[in-house]
């Protein structure tokens, strides 16, 4: 019984540090220096630029374009991540609330919709 | 049932004389438990669920990408007027010559079916890092402060 209690304990232990090699000290590095390996506040600041852009333009297909720079992200999920950094570093009020703007357009926005060109364009 | 071979209950055990050892084997089971956790960590850690990884700065991006980031620090500066965060922003990228890297993208923007307004953009803080006029957009916070959380020049 002690052999086999040892056993799973030293899966146990192999499994612990097969996680902190593979997630600490030797992550996969996804596009080999690509946007998707820019650091998070890079990331934030690139998601704060399209949000101000949005907050003058009010063109949520042009912002949905320009957060494209990260093509394996979802831009819905990108301005989360970028907002909860914002609010975890202490950006100002007004970028944060750019943030949300931008968060909330995408929330109504329909990708099928900017594919097709409205009448009025 | 006690009638056993002999030979079996006679097996003299091994004398050990003073200071001997017993030697034991080794746990071989526990090297394979570790061994098998580890593959196992190793495989959740890098295929199942991969940390991202961001180390890198804009600067080591490729020049294509690098040029939709000079874009995205044109149209924000076109919103909001900022110069002071648009320079630190375009420092980021490690251009000998900023302004410079902005004109000459602004005349292949031109070239594109859809680049007047990255172009427009372009030009306009090429032009104001060059000192010679502010963004036709109203400036809604030129004065405001980069945030804390936006990331330093410091290459």
């Amino acid at each position: 019984m002690l052999r086999y209690i040892l056993f799973g304990a030293a899966i146990l232990a192999g499994l612990i540090a097969g996680l902190y090699y593979g997630w600490e000290l030797s992550p996969v590095d996804f596009g080999a220096g690509g946007p998707n390996s820019l650091r998070a506040d890079y990331q934030a600041d690139y998601v704060l630029m399209v949000a101000e852009a949005y907050r003058s333009e009010q063109n949520i297909d042009e912002a949905a374009a320009a957060l494209r720079l990260f093509p394996d992200r979802n831009p819905l999920h990108l301005v989360e991540s970028a907002t909860s950094f914002a609010v975890e570093n202490n950006f100002s009020p007004s970028d944060i609330a750019r943030l949300n703007a931008l968060h909330s357009a995408l929330l109504d926005w329909d990708p099928d919709l900017a594919l097709t060109p409205t009448p009025d364009d | 049932m006690t009638n056993q071979d002999p030979r079996r209950q006679r097996r003299p055990l091994p004398q050990r004389s003073r200071g001997q050892k017993v030697e034991r084997q080794p746990p071989l089971f526990l090297v394979t438990g570790l061994v098998a956790g580890l593959v196992l960590g190793l495989l959740i850690a890098w295929i199942v669920f991969p940390a991202r990884a961001g180390s890198i700065d804009p600067a080591e991006l490729n020049s294509e990408q690098k040029d939709q980031y000079r874009i995205a620090i044109a149209l924000a500066f076109a919103s909001s007027g900022d110069l002071g965060r648009a320079e630190a922003r375009l420092a980021l990228l490690n251009d000998p010559n900023p302004a410079r890297a902005l004109r000459n993208q602004a005349q292949l923007q031109l070239l594109q079916p859809d680049g007047q307004r990255e172009a427009r953009a372009l030009d306009q803080l090429a032009d104001a890092l060059a000192g010679l006029g502010a963004p036709s957009a109203t400036p809604d916070e030129a004065a405001a402060p980069v945030p804390s959380g936006t990331p330093e020049a410091d290459g």
